[in-house]
């Protein structure tokens, strides 16, 4: 054998060897800190859910811990007088849940054990179970469980627990429930909180909160009726007739840090597969009601156009399935997220151009990177899941469907599309946001907004136009690498909003604490606006000058026969003003008959700016943020001037709404 | 009496008063302007001397009118300007939804109390309708008109509030008993498709018992004219029997009209997205456009009256000769 021979043997054999133990150890995608073993069934006339769950948890912080911290979601619906209903009267006022005996829900955790090694009795811990209500007192509210271990767990040790439990659904409430034998479960299971920044994160289940765990490996099997369709979390591993009428599904996932089934009979199932150029294969699993078959082409593609651009915009879907779910009507369970699996909500006779139930999809399946992936704290910084999101999915829709149209449900039935009337799907965030600009921060705790609106405002929407403000004030190639380097190093971790603002300023190589303190920390309105414009021609020399050390008296005249032959130089002044009390770098452009345009930068600090322009042309225009990047302005109508102000809009717009109106009475001659 | 034949000396006799039209459009535009004014001087102020001048002339800036329904969100009739009913067949569809619904009972009071006025002067104008089109030269002038006007306020007014009755009873007794049931199955349904389907069985019959209703009293109102009828509640009760004794003529004719009007829509609708409205002469040609289809839904209100009147006069004709040959 020649040298060369053994060589590439050896060769070849370390690249194996090294492709194998790659393949072996192949790094998890998260640090697997909750890992659940399930073995549950339904029982849909009771619509109970019981059985029990092994959880493997593994002390991740620095201490010793001698409390463990559960959400038990499900006691939220118990009574009327728990932190959620509470908070519900509060936020809503007149839209209160209803609170029928069959209709509410409750989890009993009937029994915590320590499993040890093997051959050691487990010990029983349930005595030590206690409600407790960190967030308001409230000793109604079973929504957190606490229990006391016998002696603490070090640090980096890993616990097993066994726990028991029994789960009664609520007709479909707040993304969970049942109605008839439609089943949609979730936060169903006593789930443990997160040991983080020193303390344990385990909020109360609010009515304007959603939700916060950790990643970890989930490995559950389901007993459902043999006729119900399954879709649940994770990849289906295997499916066993009982024989007694029920089936007994196990469902698979790693990476992940919630588990939600959905089940019934009447599921139509679809299966399809997106495929991309580098982004790796995911089968697309729809589970539709009968009554919207014509929405499954629909489902589909939005679904593929969200796997598709957030694949590219920021990192690969990493997960082999997804399940799109259409809920059952008035279920309670549309729109709402949860790892691998999403809720959409169609409704018949719903045009295209209405991007229903496109946008729901596509915001839910975008929800797999913003809340599934990136795991920020729903409780405490929902503008970081919801904002980001909402930021995204607009730019979603517009890649694949174009613009929003305004439309109008004619009779609660048929929907009128007026495409002559198009605009950027983020614009309707901005409607949203402008009255609620100086309610409350958006950092805020999800509960302590001043309302559900304002939660809801600045979690989306403002967390939207924040997002697009921010892309736009640095430019879509270093915005796309903020996100795409946030994403990637955040993945499968539990950022704050300083980590994401750490990763811009690296990125930028700028400090940026003044965009975030003002506009995340902060709850001014921004408002740049031309205050006034003007131009004329330079003033001509008149009275006393001293001139070659003899005093001149200069009427203006004789000047002006030298100078008609000249050019007239025009004095223009513009002053832009800072209305709102956030500063915000702005661009000003100014415009002169002759088409010469001039761009100005200002800081933006002081209350107001002003430009001088001395040139051979009249100032025609100016503009403060002329290409519309800052979309938290909350007036663009003042955002410029023109010297020639067009008449015609006044008239052309009046005359549309008079006729309206002369319609109107028209109409009403009916009753003459 | 046939009711093409009704139809077609009703459309003569339509067309004869082309100055009727008119009269009847200037009115409506008058009564239109006391509210445009100041929606105008908003709108003016709302885009004072800003470049959004321009982007508004070439279309709608959402970011623009956004801005303006929030600046003038108090106002009970400024907020009326919504992009869905300020263009093409908007104004169509919004109106007839606030008709059937009853809706328009929760519009501002301005935009209600204007609505009143209009109601109110064409109480007065469907005496000089009537009036006119049953005089023996079936000419309009000012005078005859106002005169015969004058002469069936009362009478009319009177019927205005009878038929107020009965579609009181529809918007506040049937729309809410209605909307329960289709509530209350819906809610119990197993998709939104049975509470729409319901929704539009609703509509429908909501449609046919408002034309109904109107049908009615637009025999009244001829019956009263024809006949120099006084008492109200009598010629009310007569103008039931006689339609339900000619239902498939009195409603062919009806809504064959009907019909026309919706014609009417169309071609407005597909005509008015073609004129861009850039230039003032666009605009001009649009707003001309928009009254010529105004005179058209006027025209369709008149023919209602003349080729009803014919076939009640037809038809009591046909009446009284089978009655002297028996
Ligand atoms: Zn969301």
């Amino acid at each position: 054998m020649g040298r060369k021979v053994i060589v590439g043997f050896i060769t070849f054999l370390l690249v194996s060897v090294g492709a194998f133990s790659c393949l072996l150890a192949q790094e998890p995608l998260s640090k697997r800190i909750a890992n659940y073993t399930m073995d549950v069934r339904l029982d849909p006339e009771k619509k109970v859910v019981s059985g029990s769950e092994v959880l493997t948890w593994l002390n991740d912080s620095e201490v010793e811990l001698s409390e463990l911290y559960f959400h038990l979601y499900l006691n939220a619906f118990k009574n009327n007088m728990t932190t959620f209903i509470a908070d519900a009267r509060r936020v809503y006022p007149g839209r209160i849940p209803r609170l029928k005996k069959e209709e509410l829900s409750y989890i009993d955790v009937e029994s915590i054990k320590i499993i040890g090694e093997e051959g050691v009795e487990p010990i029983d811990i349930t005595p030590t179970i206690e409600y407790v209500q960190p967030d308001d007192g409230n000793p109604y509210d079973q929504t957190v469980m606490k229990v006391t271990l016998p002696q603490p767990l070090p640090p980096q040790q890993t616990i097993k627990l066994d726990i028991s439990f029994t789960a009664k659904l609520p007709l479909g409430m707040a993304r969970t429930g049942f109605r008839d034998d439609y089943f949609f479960v979730a936060q169903w299971f006593p789930k443990i909180g997160v040991f983080y920044e020193g303390a344990w994160n385990c909020h109360q289940y609010h009515y304007t909160s959603e939700f916060f765990a950790d990643y970890g490996v989930y490995d559950v099997n389901l007993t459902v009726p043999s006729n119900f369709i399954l879709g649940a979390t994770g990849v289906c591993r295997s499916k066993k007739d009982n024989g007694d009428g029920t089936t007994i599904y196990n469902h698979y996932q790693e990476d992940v840090h919630d588990f939600t089934w959905t089940a019934s009979p009447h599921y139509l199932v679809y299966e399809d597969t997106f495929t991309h150029e580098y982004l790796p294969e995911v089968k697309v699993i729809l589970l539709l009601q009968p009554y919207h078959k014509m929405f499954k082409d629909r489902y589909i593609e939005a679904t593929k156009h969200a796997l598709r651009y957030y694949g590219e915009w920021y990192g690969a879907y990493p997960y082999p399935q997804i399940t799109c779910v259409d809920p059952a009507y008035r279920s309670g369970s549309g729109g709402m997220e949860y790892p691998t699996l999403f809720t959409g909500g169609a409704y018949w006779l719903t045009p295209i151009e209405l991007r229903s139930p496109e946008g729901v999809t596509i915001h839910e399946c975008g929800h797999s990177w913003w809340y599934g992936m990136i795991g920020s704290n729903e409780f405490e910084d929902a503008w970081m899941d919801e904002g980001f999101n909402s930021y995204s999915d607009d730019r979603v829709l517009e890649k694949a469907y174009g613009p929003n149209y305004f439309s109008r449900r004619f009779l609660q039935i048929f929907s009128i599309v007026f495409k002559r009337f198009s605009y950027k799907p983020t614009w309707g965030s901005i409607s949203a946001y402008r009255p609620y600009a100086k309610l409350d921060d958006m950092s805020r705790l999800t509960w302590e907004f001043m309302d559900g609106t304002s939660y809801h405002i600045n979690s989306y929407s403002k967390g939207a136009i924040t997002m697009w403000t921010l892309e736009n004030y640095l430019g879509p190639e270093l915005s796309a690498k903020v996100f795409k380097t946030y994403f990637q190093r955040w993945k499968f971790r539990h950022p704050r909003p300083q980590d994401f603002i750490d990763v811009v300023e690296e990125v930028t190589g700028q400090d940026m604490s003044w965009f975030f303190d003002q506009i995340v920390f902060g709850s001014n309105e921004l408002d740049y606006a031309i205050e006034r414009i003007s131009s004329s021609p330079v003033a001509k020399r008149q009275g006393y000058f001293d001139e070659e050390g003899e005093r001149a008296f200069i009427t203006g005249e004789e000047e002006g026969e030298k100078e008609e032959k000249e050019e007239v130089i025009y004095e223009s002044h513009v002053i832009v003003r800072r209305q709102g009390e956030v500063v915000f770098p702005v661009e000003v452009l100014v415009t002169f008959e002759n088409g010469e345009q001039e761009k100005k930068v200002w800081d933006g600090e002081y209350r107001w700016v002003r430009y001088t322009f001395n040139k051979p042309t009249r100032l025609q225009s100016a503009e403060v943020d002329p290409d519309h990047k800052i979309f938290l302005d909350i007036n663009y109508t003042n955002n410029s001037k023109t010297m020639n102000p067009r008449k015609l809009p006044a008239y052309k717009w009046a005359f549309r709404w008079m006729f309206w109106l002369q319609h109107f009475l028209e109409t009403f001659t009916f009753f003459s | 009496m046939g009711i093409f034949k009704a139809l077609s000396t009703g459309i003569k006799r339509v067309n004869k008063n082309k100055r009727m039209w008119f009269f009847l459009l200037v009115v409506n535009i008058l009564v239109a302007l006391v509210l445009t004014f100041p929606l105008y001087s908003a709108l003016k102020t709302s885009i004072g001397d800003s470049l959004m001048g321009e982007r508004l002339t070439k279309g709608l800036d959402y970011r623009w009118y956004d801005e303006f329904l929030y600046k003038f969100q108090d106002s009970d009739f400024i907020n009326y300007f919504r992009a869905t009913r300020v263009v093409g067949s908007g104004a169509f569809f919004s109106n007839v939804d606030s008709l059937v619904t009853g809706r328009f009972f929760q519009f501002g009071p301005t935009i209600l109390v204007l609505m009143a006025v209009y109601v109110l002067l064409n109480i007065l104008f469907a005496g000089g309708i009537l009036g006119i089109f049953h005089s023996p030269e079936e000419k309009f002038t000012i005078k005859g008109f106002f005169s015969f006007g004058g002469t069936y306020f009362n009478r009319f007014f009177r019927l205005f509030i009878i038929s107020g009755i009965l579609y009181g009873v529809l918007y506040f007794l049937f729309v809410p008993y209605i909307s329960g049931i289709i509530n209350r199955i819906g809610g119990t349904a197993d998709s939104e498709r049975v509470a729409m389907v319901l929704g539009l069985i609703f509509a429908v019959v909501m449609f046919f018992l408002l034309f109904l209703v109107n049908m009615i009293f637009d025999y009244a109102k001829i019956r009263t004219v024809v006949g120099n009828g006084k008492s109200m509640l009598k010629e009310t009760g007569k103008a039931i029997g006689f339609v339900f004794k000619n239902f498939g003529r009195t409603m062919g004719l009806y809504y064959f009209i009907g019909v026309l009007g919706i014609i009417f829509m169309v071609i407005y609708s597909v005509v008015e997205p073609q004129i861009s409205q850039v230039t003032p002469l666009l605009v001009l040609l649009a707003f001309v456009w928009q009254q010529v289809y105004m005179l058209a839904r006027i025209w369709v209100r008149l023919t209602f009256f003349s080729s009803q009147l014919n076939l009640f006069m037809g038809l009591q004709k046909e009446k009284k000769v089978s009655e002297t040959a028996a």
